[in-house]
């Protein structure tokens, strides 16, 4: 098993688990519904392309953005 | 009907999303002022706190979406910003704002041409929010901006057109379309922005904080439609002097003379 950290909250995933793996299940354990989000690791932003393609690494640190009503 | 950027909008009313009540209200309201582009911001999911999801039900509304860049306190964050917006929604268009200031929320000038500047080379749609500077504006519509979008009065303020005469001088200056944005208060407000020769008017606070929503952006869409057609029919001139609309031609004194 490996821990990720998704907006600083500890996340366990099975080794070679992707992003969208770890995405999926950050979703069904928060209950938050992550459509329409952006993901950045290190100050990068991950395009969607790229998460079934990232294998998450012990102590990966991700950010997750959202849309909320604004002006 | 107003173009930007080669998109064509059948209202001239863009609207906010924050501060209303619930989602569903500001849906209503939404709905009801016939808008067709809304704004939306962006911010990191908060694992205590569960958000509605706001694209489903607008993206079925078929409205623009307009994200923002609130939040960025510098250029830098802002180019930032715009790239997590154009990743969420798909979208490469943008509302501007960069404003450091907590407390009035006035938007940094220099940060705000120098971020429109790099993002537009980056492809993005920027549409700046900044002061109602003609100077500013102007040099935001050299660099590329597809629209400007000067403040009214401050954000959320209700405190309407207090940058009134600034904003002639923009609107007579622009060749991109001018977006009031921001402090418009009430409809009559609104009216007026439209009347000045505005091409649209943003508005959120002056709607999602009435009593009634979605009556007021009834008003506030009515009140768009009448201050453009009142532009377009043209006002009549101002004169510092009473001028008489009925016939001064002293028929009184000449036949109470007669009567003598």
């Amino acid at each position: 098993m490996i821990t990720v950290f998704i907006n600083e909250q500890p996340l366990e995933l099975e080794q070679h688990a992707s992003l969208a793996d770890a995405l999926t299940i950050y979703q069904n354990q928060s209950g938050q519904v992550l459509s329409n989000i952006a993901v950045v690791k290190e100050q990068q932003i991950m395009p969607k392309s790229t998460w079934h393609n990232y294998t998450c690494i012990d102590h990966d640190k991700f950010q997750i953005f959202s849309a909320v009503a604004g002006g | 009907m107003l173009t930007i950027d080669n998109h064509t909008f059948g209202s001239r009313l863009f609207s906010g999303t924050g501060k209303f009540s619930s989602t569903q209200t500001m849906l209503s309201a939404l709905e009801a002022s016939q808008t067709e582009l809304v704004t939306l911001a962006i911010k990191r999911i908060d694992q205590q706190q569960k958000t509605d999801n706001l694209m489903a039900p607008l993206t079925q509304m078929g409205v623009k979406l307009l994200p923002n860049t609130s939040g960025a306190r510098d250029a830098k964050e802002a180019i930032f910003a715009a790239q997590l917006a154009k990743e969420m929604f798909d979208t490469n268009w943008l509302k501007l704002e960069i404003h450091p200031d907590p407390k009035y929320l006035m938007p940094d000038p220099i940060e705000t041409l120098l971020a429109a500047e790099e993002l537009v080379k980056q492809g993005f749609v920027v549409l700046p929010y900044v002061h109602a500077d003609p100077v500013l504006c102007h040099r935001l519509e050299e660099v590329g901006c597809a629209a400007v979008m000067p403040l009214a009065s401050p954000i959320g303020s209700n405190q309407g057109l207090l940058s009134k005469e600034f904003l002639r001088i923009i609107i007579e200056q622009s060749k991109v379309p001018v977006v009031i944005d921001a402090g418009i208060g009430s409809p009559s407000d609104a009216t007026a922005a439209m009347e000045l020769g505005a091409d649209a008017v943003l508005v959120n606070t002056a709607i999602a904080s009435s009593p009634q929503p979605v009556t007021m952006a009834k008003c506030f869409k009515q009140a768009v439609v009448t201050g453009r057609q009142a532009y377009e029919a043209g006002l009549g001139q101002v004169s510092q002097h009473a001028n008489n609309t009925s016939p001064l031609t002293g028929f009184l004194s000449s036949s109470l003379a007669s009567v003598g």
